[in-house]
């Protein structure tokens, strides 16, 4: 059975790697026909997984995760992969969206 | 165990703007476009075979002496606020500096990272038979990197809120063109924990090419990776700290901190390759200890180890090497050139058991 749709669409950027290993962060919300449009690019071509990038080192690693279209969506990216419409969501949900400060670390710290 | 969860994600006021989404939709039907850099690969390297450096002398024979040594092949392209590369040339080997900073400090790094593999470990460039050094400054729009990818150093400009530009740091410049140097050596893999002895080996040789470029010895070091890249405004001294893993910012913006400085603080992640610029804090540590406790210059005997290592004198690494086969790895080499029972290698068991990692397949006696 399919989740109730959301009025509302979440699209929250992680960026991790990059020479300097921080994480980034940021948060963003579509409604009405923007939030629709989100939707469609989840469906899309756009959004098929991407190989990964055995070369580059220090790039940073994408992840979008989308919530509010039915099941939550993520999609994870290098770097070199980043182009066209993902890349165009990415930049402006950088831009227009809210900088979430001190993420903390997605990840468990393993003591003996 | 202890466990680093992610603050609730706060519903954020942002919109994305309907104009955006518009053209997201007209481009979902087709295909992910080839990303610049596949198309930057197929161009040709028209270029001179080798350099070199030649001096002349006089010796007490009153004859003359012409020695020739290994010199770098540098290209340092502009890539004008785009991602295109490799970019324009700004400068090439042996010409003179130009009115932009960003490509001579690029130039000068390119160089002094040169000068430690060949100077010290005898090494001619990334490959060992004198690779050109190609760099792209300049790169993308308030771009907050430096890479290598698998062919060139490219840099940004940074975004001049959290970083200015990415040439400023030695240690950076260093770090990528090692990067280079162990895809020609041991070939690492990029996570989890051959992907952080990776890492670590980056900082090693980018703080080594730092120190051998000032005359500093291991006590004088600030053993600081990115020192100068943060702008003012940051609360932080550098992007990490070989000597004290974990305290080189403390940010509202940037967090803190994240690597630590032994076993016992490992992160398990899925991001970041599996954490490899965290968890380098850990053999970053064991390297610092091992350099301060032979003291002096830590590109001779300590940076010979590891170098010997990277060149598989300890044993051939397997890519997939974890810390405990790489610490192997470095007392064997450690035995190799300075004895089984010498100062060197009980230095280096010492800093591995120091930083928490039990060296594979035995004690670490």
């Amino acid at each position: 059975m399919a989740a109730r749709r959301a009025d509302t669409v979440t699209v929250t950027i992680v960026r991790t790697g990059g020479v300097a290993g921080h994480r980034r962060q940021w948060v963003a919300t579509a409604s009405g026909s923007a939030a629709d449009l989100v939707r469609e690019l989840v469906e899309s071509d756009a959004w098929a997984g991407v190989g990964a990038d055995p070369t580059s080192r220090d790039r940073f690693v994408w992840s979008i995760v989308v919530t509010g279209v039915g099941r939550r969506r993520t999609l994870t990216m290098p770097d070199s992969h980043l182009v066209g419409p993902i890349q165009e969501l990415v930049r402006r949900v950088q831009a227009d969206g809210e900088a979430v400060a001190d993420p903390g670390w997605h990840g468990t710290a393993t003591s003996e | 165990m202890t466990s680093v969860n992610l603050p609730p994600t706060a519903m954020a006021p942002g919109i994305v703007p309907p104009f955006l989404l518009t053209r997201i939709a007209r481009a979902t039907g087709e295909r992910l476009s080839v990303a610049p850099e596949a198309a930057a690969q197929t161009l040709r390297h028209d270029r001179p075979m080798r350099s070199a450096r030649i001096s002349l002398s006089i010796d007490e024979n009153r004859t003359i002496v012409a020695e020739v040594s290994d010199a770098p092949n540098r290209t340092i392209g502009d890539a004008r606020n785009t991602e295109t590369l490799p970019g324009r040339t700004a400068r090439s080997e042996g010409e003179d500096p130009v009115a932009d900073a960003t490509v001579n400090e690029a130039y000068d790094g390119l160089g002094a990272t040169f000068d430690l593999y060949s100077q010290v470990y005898g090494r001619n460039s990334i490959d060992g038979k004198g690779l050109p050094l190609d760099a792209t400054v300049h790169y993308g729009s308030d771009y907050d990197n430096a890479f290598w990818n698998g062919e060139r150093m490219v840099f940004g400009d940074g975004d001049g809120e959290v970083f200015g530009r990415f040439t400023a740091s030695v240690s950076v410049i260093g770090h990528e063109l090692t990067h280079g140097v162990t895809q020609y050596t041991a070939a690492l893999n990029y996570a989890n924990q051959a992907g952080a002895l990776n890492e670590s080996i980056s900082d090693v040789f980018g703080a080594l090419v730092e120190q051998h470029s000032a005359q500093q010895t291991a006590s004088a070091a600030s053993w600081l990776i990115g020192e100068g890249l943060f702008t003012p405004s940051v609360r932080g001294v550098a992007l990490r700290s070989m000597k004290a893993p974990g305290t080189a910012y403390d940010d509202p913006v940037l967090g803190t901190d994240p690597q630590p400085a032994t076993m016992a603080g490992y992160v398990t992640t899925r991001e970041d390759n599996g954490g490899v610029h965290i968890n380098s804090g850990i053999p970053n540590r064991a390297f610092y200890l091992l350099a301060t406790t032979l003291g002096g210059r830590a590109w001779e005997r300590a940076g010979q180890i590891w170098y010997d290592t990277l060149l598989g004198k300890g044993g051939k690494l397997p890519a997939a090497a974890t810390f405990a086969r790489f610490a192997r790895a470095t007392v064997s080499a450690a035995g190799a050139r300075y004895g089984g029972s010498s100062p060197e290698a009980d230095a280096v068991r010492s800093a591995w058991t120091e930083v928490g990692v039990t060296i594979d397949g035995g004690t670490t006696r």
